[in-house]
């Protein structure tokens, strides 16, 4: 399963990572060139500095969206 | 609050919306918000896909982030990202136009992807008539950030909340 998400991730120039902060909102941010490194397991994100989260679950995202209408797909 | 950042709440056709799922993992939409004048934002879901609703009816906090600028005509984006608490309404809103708010949002999102306009034709009622069975879904900011350039390498400036209304 993870082998077959680093091939969608990889289509993608662009991702949206969302964690937790401290007190319990979530943060996203956009991460440029997303690669998930299907051997360990892990995908290297290179956080703002002065904007901790928390250590816990994360999401990633991508969605690519057109220039004529502006819908995602 | 930096004219940059309102031009980018006004013009960016979505957001990245997220909501906290029941055992506290983050979970995210692209989705239309629009802000408005009491500096709230308001966006809505189908009934077919509730779970943003059954979230923040757990736990209220959620975010937004303003971070795609395909199609807004924004000519130096940036990114905006605003933690808040929402509500989501128990009752179906079965006709969009009655509510102001939502009337607002939908005419934003009609201007904003023309195409759509046929869901609001009678034969689009007629067909899809679960498109206009909605939740409707309040945010209250609580803290805003922004990007000047969408370079997350760097840390961002904290907004003043009370600026939100004048974008509005």
């Amino acid at each position: 399963m993870w082998g077959e998400a680093a091939k969608w991730l990889a289509r993608f120039p662009e991702a949206v990572v969302t964690a937790v902060d401290a007190d319990g909102y979530p943060v996203s941010i956009r991460q440029t060139a997303p690669r998930y490194d299907a051997e360990t397991g892990q995908m290297p994100v290179v956080w703002p500095p002065d904007f901790a989260v928390t250590e816990g679950p994360a999401i990633v995202l991508c969605h690519p969206m057109t220039r004529n209408c502006g819908t995602s797909k | 609050m930096p004219s940059a950042a309102g031009d980018i709440i006004r013009n960016y056709r979505t957001c990245e919306f997220t909501t906290l799922f029941r055992d506290g993992s983050p979970q995210t939409w692209p989705v239309g918000a629009l802000l408005l004048e009491d500096g709230r934002f308001v966006l809505c879901t189908s009934i077919a896909l509730p779970q943003k609703a059954f979230n923040i009816r757990r736990n209220a906090k959620v975010s937004l982030l303003f971070s795609e600028p395909t199609g807004s005509g924004v000519t130096e984006p940036g990114a905006v990202l605003i933690q808040g608490d929402a509500t989501a309404e128990d009752r179906i809103a079965a006709d969009m136009m009655a509510n102001p708010d939502l009337a607002a949002f939908l005419e934003t999102g009609f201007a904003r992807q023309p195409a759509g306009a046929f869901m609001s034709s009678w034969l689009g009622r007629r067909l899809f008539p679960f498109y206009y069975m909605r939740l409707v879904i309040y945010v209250t900011p609580r803290r805003a950030y922004f990007w000047p350039t969408r370079d997350f390498t760097s840390g961002p400036q904290e907004l003043d909340l009370k600026e939100l209304h004048r974008v509005g």
